[in-house]
């Protein structure tokens, strides 16, 4: 009977260790977590994946040829352009980049067809991904560029300084991705 | 004897609520603090209004256009452009990304034009959360964002062209 009670008492302090450890395990995690979010570069990241995003929308929009030179200022950011979405990582290796969309469209795939143009407007859009930088102590910087050819097709592009660079889908597997 | 060992069994089952409000405890906790580290910043209204100049001034654009000089003729709109099919072909935006309403008024007869929509089942959906996002100051992840913008444009006769661009939070 002795014997019994004293275990359960063991038990219950068993349950109370617990308890008292899952709440030491959510208190450092969350502290780590806000620690992480304030120090970091979260916050950096993610106004990168939108001004380049809304950079590519004003791109889109030109009616003539546009450069824009992107400077990623103190930030060694690696960039991936996508079909509709911009990531923003810190390393090749990050598994959940930050990323943003861009409204672009369709005309790759399916041409637009007017009165006034009856052969129809094709954009290519850009596809590049920024495999790593060449020199840490250099700035990165990204050439972002609208160009029209003579039959009304243009081509929005993305082209980086001082990164190696892969376009999606065509030689991207020879860096691993 | 019976009643102390269901009393010492009670005592332990009850240690299976305390370590689940336990852990509602700590999450509750942990999203309010980080509710409060703000590291998104909604830039909907500046997109929303990137969109339209790009419908204005782009030749893939609702303008008219010079086929031979290649000329866009800003805030001349082409009718034949204005129509839900040409606009999602315009501006690609996947359903859960953007939805937007086109309406075109004439100023003098006040009659509708035209009236076309991009994402037209997800902007029906999303109208009464933005209506009331618009209405009053709620918070939330689930709020959606109505930028209206008033435009006044040439369709062969004066008119403005209404549009009102719905985003997600995010």
């Amino acid at each position: 009977m002795r014997k019994k009670r004293g275990q359960y008492a063991n038990i219950e302090l068993w349950f109370l260790l617990a308890a008292f450890l899952l709440g030491a395990v959510a208190g450092i995690d969350l502290l780590k977590d806000a620690k992480d979010r304030l120090d970091g570069t979260l916050f950096e990241k993610n106004f990168i994946a939108r001004d380049l995003a809304m950079a590519l929308e004003a791109l889109y929009a030109s009616p003539g040829d546009m450069a824009y030179t992107y400077d990623f200022g103190p930030y060694k950011f690696l960039v991936e352009v996508k079909d509709n979405e911009v990531l923003v990582k810190e390393k090749a290796a990050e598994t959940s980049p930050v990323s943003y969309r861009v409204i672009g469209n369709s005309f790759s795939d399916q041409n637009y067809v007017s009165f006034d143009n009856p052969e129809g407007y094709k954009i290519r859009r850009p596809n590049m991904r920024m495999v790593s930088i060449i020199d840490e102590a250099k700035p990165v910087k990204l050439r972002l560029f609208k160009e029209f050819s003579d039959n009304g097709t243009s081509i929005v592009g993305v082209e980086a300084e001082n990164a190696q660079t892969c376009l999606i889908g065509v030689n991207c597997a020879d860096f691993g991705g | 004897m019976n009643k102390k060992g269901a009393t010492l069994s009670f005592e332990m089952l009850m240690w299976i609520p305390r370590l689940v409000f336990l852990i509602i405890v700590i999450m509750a906790t942990q999203g309010i603090i980080l509710a409060y580290i703000a590291t998104n910043v909604n830039v909907g209204s500046i997109e929303s209004h990137v969109l339209m100049q790009r419908l204005q001034f782009s030749p893939e654009g609702i303008v008219n256009q010079d086929s031979i000089t290649g000329r866009v003729y800003t805030g001349v709109v082409d009718l034949g452009k204005l129509n839900s099919h040409n606009l999602e072909a315009s501006l690609e935006a996947e359903k859960s990304e953007l939805a937007a309403r086109f309406v075109l008024i004439s100023l003098q007869a006040e009659n509708e034009l035209a009236r076309s929509y991009i994402n037209r089942e997800t902007y029906e959906d999303w109208q009464p959360i933005a209506i009331f996002v618009g209405s009053s100051d709620v918070a939330g992840t689930g709020r959606k964002f109505p930028h209206p913008e008033t435009r006044y444009v040439y369709s062969g006769e004066p008119s403005r062209l209404e549009t009102v661009v719905i985003t997600p939070n995010g």
